[in-house]
């Protein structure tokens, strides 16, 4: 049976709450906030909001059924989304599933957490039986450790270099210049200082890492007919594809779910990687960039970096990759880092950018990747998105 | 030298890190069982920052993926002078705390 469509289906609504780099409140409070923007930005009440899906990861022991009570809601469908990187795709996808089916009518989607020095801390070292057991006593590395693991396998198998990187980097920071909400936004970052950062696990450096912070992003999911009542620009779905642990008995990870199925989410689309006017993906590390622009046919295996070196991913470039600087400037805010992608595209589509915006963006695909739970992310996921103003 | 991983007595399957059954067949059906400690030190990396302070005396630490000739691959410390794609051995010694910790080691002339 082929994948149905998700016709009938909007997302609406784009919003961010302003991430910090420390929080002392607690992930509920940016859940709230975040509601309370969505709804504000959609000229909606939270009593009209059915349906609820919420990722994050420093809300433990509740989930999505407590934040209800939390906030006087009683919604007919609600969805718990424990999956990082990806939980905003997957969540797109879930919402849109629900409006389709009249399960719910207006589905908040958001991601959501606080930081702290000792969230991070506790939050690596409880992540996964695995990593607890198999990795954490190697020096507790963290995802730097395993995605280290990953770049050097990169490098030395296709022949990418730590500038090749740095081109992803800096082209990033570039983009995060006129975002306010970017909290490297305003230091700018250029190649030679890119190089000359210290090391944190070779041959990842500084530049390399996201800077975890507090924050969170949210979206709506809706009929089409709901948002243009509302007077609303939108975006609808023209296809999307999810995957779980694919390819796991590649001994180092060199490509993920999306190969598996980027054939199934440009079908659906009707229209090429060559088609989108951005790119929006999961940024936890440049290699990973390097392996979405690969994985999701906008270069062949192996070739991104070459790609690199002669298409810049800037705002002005050929291929406008991470428009709002990506998490690599933007900071990591948990699992709203899975969400950024798809607010981000959302943004750009429908006009409605913090920093600056791709002239006459269109298409835009939106891209997630999550749970290192031993030695590589194992969701996967992603979605073309069609602004209508 | 041999090393112990977990097995499965149905289907023959290996697995690490070790599950609760066969990640194969899921047979409940789970023991130890002897396997030879050779494979390839597929990529390494080096440990500068750790997320924990107990680490920061022993720093840098050298860290590696080893492919074993089984099929499993194992995050393990590597000892100085291997390089990268070279056949290893694998062994088990007590880490800090007593526990069992993987160490990459060269593979040892005529074995
Ligand atoms: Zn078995």
């Amino acid at each position: 049976m082929p994948v149905q469509p998700f016709d009938g289906v909007a997302v609406v609504a784009p919003t961010t709450v302003r991430y910090v780099r420390h929080s002392d409140k607690p992930a509920h409070w940016w859940v709230g906030r975040a509601l309370h923007d969505v709804t504000a930005a959609a000229g909606i009440t939270k009593q009209e909001v059915d349906g609820l899906a919420l990722s994050s990861f420093t809300m433990g022991p509740d989930t999505t059924i407590a934040m209800t009570e939390h906030f006087d809601m009683a919604p007919r469908w609600i969805e718990w989304l424990p999956t990082g990187g990806a939980s905003g795709v997957m969540a797109l996808r879930r919402a849109a599933r629900a409006v389709q089916a009249g399960d719910a009518s207006i589905v908040a989607c958001i991601g959501a957490d606080t930081a702290n020095p000792a969230s991070f801390a506790e939050l690596v070292s409880n992540f996964s039986h695995f990593s607890d057991s198999a990795v954490r006593p190697y020096g507790a590395p963290g995802p730097n450790g395993m995605f280290a693991l990953i770049t050097a396998h990169y490098m030395a198998r296709f022949g990418a270099t730590r500038a090749d990187f740095g081109a992803i980097a800096t082209a990033q920071r570039s983009n995060a210049a006129g975002n306010p909400n970017a909290l490297l936004g305003g230091k700018a970052l250029n190649l030679e200082q890119y190089l000359a950062a210290p090391a944190i696990v070779e041959p990842l450096h500084l530049f390399d890492c996201v800077m975890p912070c507090a924050g969170a992003e949210a979206f709506l999911v809706m009929s089409e007919e709901r948002a243009r009542g509302l007077g609303l620009p939108h975006a609808v779905i023209r296809g999307s594809i999810e995957r779980h642990n694919a390819y796991f008995d590649e001994p180092v990870a060199v490509r993920a779910g999306w190969a598996m199925d980027r054939d199934s989410l440009y079908a659906q689309a009707g229209v090429g990687p060559e088609a989108m006017d951005c790119l929006e993906v999961y940024d936890d590390y440049p290699v990973i960039v390097a392996m979405q622009l690969e994985d999701l046919g906008f270069c062949a295996k192996g070739e991104a970096a070459q790609f690199l070196r002669h298409n810049s991913l800037t705002i002005e470039g050929a291929l406008p990759v991470n428009t709002s600087g990506g998490q690599l400037s933007c900071g990591q805010a948990g699992a709203a880092g899975g969400f950024l992608p798809v607010v981000e595209a959302l943004r750009q589509i429908t006009g409605q950018t913090l920093g600056r915006r791709v002239p006459g963006a269109r298409l835009a695909l939106a891209s997630g990747y999550g749970m290192v739970t031993y030695d590589r992310c194992l969701a996967t996921a992603a979605a073309v998105l069609e602004g209508r103003a | 030298m041999t090393i112990t991983l977990q097995g499965c007595a149905q289907c023959g399957a290996r697995q690490y890190p070790p599950r609760a059954l066969c990640r194969a067949c899921l047979a409940d059906a789970l023991g130890p069982v002897e396997e030879t400690g050779e494979g390839r030190l597929i990529v390494s990396a080096i440990v500068h920052r750790s997320l924990e302070p107990g680490f920061a005396g022993d720093l840098p630490l050298r860290i590696g993926t080893v492919s074993l000739d089984c099929g499993l691959r194992i995050i393990a410390f590597v000892d100085a002078g291997l390089v990268d794609g070279q056949s290893v051995c694998l062994r088990q010694e007590a880490g800090r705390d007593g526990t069992a910790l993987w160490y990459a080691g060269a593979l040892e002339a005529g074995v």
